[in-house]
């Protein structure tokens, strides 16, 4: 597979070596698909951006955009679009002047320059806002200009720096559409950086997981949300219970969960196929709304249920639709999700089924 | 092939850069290493180590020492003295008249030695007008004050000349940080002085320690106020001893001598600055407000509002009395020496008629220093933003190394400068270049004060706005003209207005490097004070504040319009 015909963008073994942190990353970003790449602060997002937008040259590896080599030109020849989480407006110029500034550099006719800079204001909403000064706009208003101002060359890529994170959660959720919205109707290829896991799951075609200057895993919001492939994966997306286990038999995907003396055998995961885990040592792993709660000691719920019975609640945190509920069994943590709110101290079984739990081996794939 | 992009996104900037530090080399590492080596070589030209320790174990040497120590120790205690109090009251109350205290105390800053030299005479001199005013009062004949060329004179001088720094400096950094700490001292107990002393004081005292020691600085280093209102060798301190070694006496070994421990002592006050400077960012992020202080503010009581009134009345005619006095002595004609005097315009007459004396000379002094002034602004201007981008961009990791290159011309005296550039020209052979020297001079003279200007506003401008640019498709080139050099405007602007204002002002390295022909506003000034000729040096005095004051209106003009 000749990777610069289908890729917009393909990075190979790019690394960036510090004293104290090292980038080395490889993915490919699709022509028009929206990628978010996520991760707790410090673990190279924003290395990323400026490597692929020129800010900072690799010190290894190859990078090509639509079948060009990124490394042989410099930022102002790349055609990249730049979102920086300050927006960076220029605070001497206003509105309009803003956003043709990167129609003036190129020495694009004047006339074509009012008008490409008035559809862009339309585009985002702030028809008539020309003359305005950014001291004047909203921070949500600054971000629209900001985007606009990075799409009036017409870049063959988008990079987004978190650019919603000074904003207030409602502004947000209605920016973080319109954005893709926008990028949608001008099928411009978008890195997008942010580290809400939510919004990375609402917005994005694919996700990219980064840890440490390295990627923990590649994949659609499905992909992620469901099949973390690491412990870290896991643990970044939303609540889990993750319990230290071995495999007992790869091939009937039973393992045993063991900790210090304590083991329980015989318990079910799910394996999708043509996937091999690499390491018997690793996680036993499932999300809390898939676990059912008994008060009873009828537990009988069928085949491949995996039953954890005499956990004691332990807390109980309402969060709208129903309760997360904390139990200690046997010396763990366990996550579980009711309808009903449980008294602390009471005892509990918590099933899942086999099919909602999965071996995340320590190792990465 | 890969090009090494981040040294190309900077390029142009390493340009000016090098600029910077290429301008540094002969026009201020050379004469300064002209003046010191003169304490280690004889009269033959030959390395001698005999020179430097007579002159380490002349009596002279080190009276002169403990006399400028003494002179800066008192005059800086009385300016904090004077300071501190504006300082409390501009940065923890609220109340209408706070304006005064800005206005009066930023006026010493931008006025010329020379002219508080003057305004000193013409106020509290014998026949000054608070002499008049006294004895008009008490019926006597007899100046009851005598103050001038005394050590009185000096000190009050420098307290004028610097208790605005210490307004300024202190004020700034009590505004800034939070007074949380006071409200929680209080909520356990502590009373207000307990409070003050155990809290305040500790807080506020790097502000104090760097004001202190960058008045100390200047009033060690001061030249024109000693020469004229020291009036003698008894009054003399290392600068003024450095000027006559080397022009009067022609001891250079000497004049050498007085350079090192001049240059020694003022790096260890830099020194002490720039540490507490430190200790105030330091402090200034961790106290930082969370509340506006407007909203904390408080409107000072009855009794406070009286003590507030008292300092800015006082304040306020300790600096304007002898400014306003200058005016009006400009004004003034007599026609005996001991006749009265009466209002009249005769001394503007002689400066505009082309007229006999020092005041034919008026119109090529104001022509000379208007031409070096923006001669020297042109040179150190774009020298200072380059340093600026030499310290802050090309090696931010050593950043410190760099500041303290740039930090060296404070710590060497104009005097020594000028004296640095007398030697060059001897070597020459050709005093024709003299006024090529004043303005590289006055170029290296101005050069902290710009770069005081522009370094921080650099250091506060993104480093997003510059990224964009060249994701937007702009070259370095462009990036810096069409978005830092706007950014920097003001910076560049203030810093430019105070490099004009201080080469107008500047006598001591041109006093040393002037010809007889070349003369400028404050050299003229010099030899009318020196010539008693008070009136005429009045009206030169006056066109020099209506020059400063123009100067910073269209300062002000420029920053709102652009």
């Amino acid at each position: 597979m000749n990777p610069e015909k289908n890729y917009g963008l393909d990075l190979r073994g790019i690394k960036k070596i510090y004293s104290d942190f090292i980038l080395d990353i490889t993915f490919s970003v699709q022509r028009g698909e929206f990628v978010s790449l996520v991760g707790p602060s410090g673990c190279g997002k924003t290395t990323t951006l400026s490597v692929i937008s020129g800010l900072l040259e690799p010190d290894e590896g190859t990078m090509y955009l639509n079948r060009r080599n990124l490394l042989t030109v410099p930022i102002w020849d790349r055609a990249i679009g730049f979102v920086f989480q300050d927006y960076a407006l220029f605070p001497h110029m206003n509105i309009e002047r803003n956003i043709s500034y990167g129609l003036k550099v190129k020495k694009i006719e004047k006339s074509k320059t009012i008008s490409r800079t008035n559809t862009l204001l339309d585009t985002i909403g702030l028809c008539g806002y020309n003359k305005r000064l950014t001291d004047d706009l909203s921070g949500g208003e600054k971000q629209r200009v900001a985007l606009a101002r990075a799409l009036a060359p017409n870049p063959e890529l988008l990079l987004l720096d978190e650019p919603l994170s000074a904003l207030d959660a409602q502004l947000r959720q209605s920016l973080r559409n319109e954005i893709r919205r926008i990028q949608k109707d001008l099928a411009v290829t978008t890195l997008y950086v942010t580290h809400d896991q939510e919004e990375a799951l609402s917005i994005s075609d694919r996700i990219i997981i980064m840890n440490n200057g390295s990627i923990e895993q590649i994949g659609t919001p499905e992909e992620i949300y469901s099949f973390p492939k690491t412990r870290f994966s896991a643990e970044f997306f939303g609540k889990s219970t993750l319990l230290p286990a071995i495999i007992n038999d790869s091939d009937s995907c039973t393992c045993t969960i063991q900790h210090n003396e304590y083991t329980q055998s015989s318990m079910h995961y799910f394996q999708a196929q043509n996937t091999t885990v690499e390491s018997a040592e690793g996680c036993f792993f499932f999300r809390p709304e898939n676990t059912k709660i008994f008060t009873t000691s009828d537990t009988n719920s069928g085949q491949n249920s995996n039953i954890f019975p005499n956990a004691k609640v332990t807390g109980c945190e309402y969060n709208g639709t129903g309760y997360f509920i904390e139990c200690s069994w046997k010396g763990f943590s366990l996550l579980a999700f009711s309808k009903i709110k449980l008294v602390p101290g009471s005892l509990v079984s918590v099933s899942v089924h086999g099919s909602n739990c999965l071996f995340v081996s320590d190792e990465k794939i | 092939m890969t090009l090494r992009f981040r040294d190309g996104t900077f390029r142009f900037t390493s340009f000016l850069a090098y600029f910077g530090i290429i301008l540094l080399v002969p026009l201020f590492f050379l004469p300064v290493f002209m003046v010191l080596r003169q304490a280690f070589v004889d009269d033959a030209n030959n390395f001698s180590l005999a020179i430097f320790t007579s002159l380490l174990r002349s009596s002279y040497i080190w009276r002169i020492t403990g006399f400028t120590t003494l002179q800066a120790l008192l005059s800086t205690i009385l300016a904090i003295a004077i300071g501190l109090p504006g300082a409390y009251i501009l940065s923890q109350f609220s109340f209408k008249g706070k304006f005064i205290i800005r206005a009066v105390s930023t006026v010493p800053f931008v006025l010329p030695p020379i002219i508080v030299v003057l305004g000193f005479v013409i106020f509290y001199g014998n026949n000054g007008f608070l002499n008049n005013f006294l004895m008009s009062i008490f019926k006597t004949s007899e100046p009851p004050l005598k103050i001038l060329y005394s050590l009185k004179a000096i000190i009050l001088a420098h307290g004028f000349y610097n208790f605005p720094i210490c307004i300024s400096l202190v004020a700034g950094y009590w505004e800034q940080v939070s007074d949380n700490s006071e409200l929680a001292s209080y909520t356990m107990g502590a009373k207000k002085l307990k409070t003050f002393l155990s809290i305040t004081l500790p807080k506020i005292y790097p502000a104090i320690l760097s004001s202190a020691a960058l008045i100390f600085l200047f009033c060690f280093t001061s030249f024109a106020i000693i020469l004229v209102l020291g009036g003698g060798p008894w009054f003399s301190t290392i600068e003024v001893e450095i000027y006559r070694q080397a022009r009067v006496s022609f001891n250079l070994h000497s004049a050498a001598g007085l350079a090192i421990i001049s240059i020694v002592i003022s790096s260890v006050i830099l020194m002490i600055y720039l540490l507490s400077q430190k200790r105030m960012m330091g402090n200034i992020a961790g106290y930082k407000k969370s509340v506006s202080r407007k909203s904390i503010s408080i409107k000072p009581a009855a009794v406070g509002s009286i003590l507030i009134g008292i300092y800015i009345a006082i304040a306020g005619l300790f600096v304007t009395a002898p400014i306003i006095s200058v005016i009006f002595r400009s004004f003034q004609s007599q026609l005996t020496r001991a006749g009265s005097t009466y209002l009249s315009l005769k001394w503007y007459q002689q400066l505009f008629n082309i007229g006999q004396g020092a005041l034919s000379l008026t119109a090529s002094a104001f022509s000379n220093s208007i031409l070096i002034a923006l001669s020297a602004a042109a040179i150190a201007v774009p020298a200072a933003i380059g340093l600026s981008y030499f310290i802050l961009t090309i090696n931010p990791r050593k950043s410190y190394i760099s500041e303290l290159l740039f930090m060296l011309p404070l710590a060497v005296s104009s005097v020594i400068l000028g004296l640095g550039y007398y030697l060059l020209s001897n070597i020459a052979g050709n005093l024709s270049i003299n006024r090529l020297l004043i303005v590289s001079a006055h170029a290296i003279i101005t050069l902290p004060f710009i770069l005081r200007a522009v370094m921080p506003a650099l250091r506060n401008m993104r480093q997003s706005y510059s990224s964009a640019a060249l994701s937007l498709g702009a070259r370095p080139v462009r990036v810096f003209f069409s978005i830092e050099l706007p950014l920097l405007k003001n910076a560049i602007i203030s810093g430019s207005v105070f490099a004009i204002a201080i080469s107008l002002g500047e006598i001591n390295a041109t006093l040393i490097l002037a010809d007889e022909q070349t003369i400028t506003i404050p050299l003229l000034l010099y030899r009318l004070i020196g010539s008693y000729n008070f009136y005429a040096a009045c009206a030169v005095g006056t066109l020099l504040v209506a020059m400063c004051i123009l100067l910073f209106s269209v300062f002000e003009y420029l920053r709102e319009k652009l």
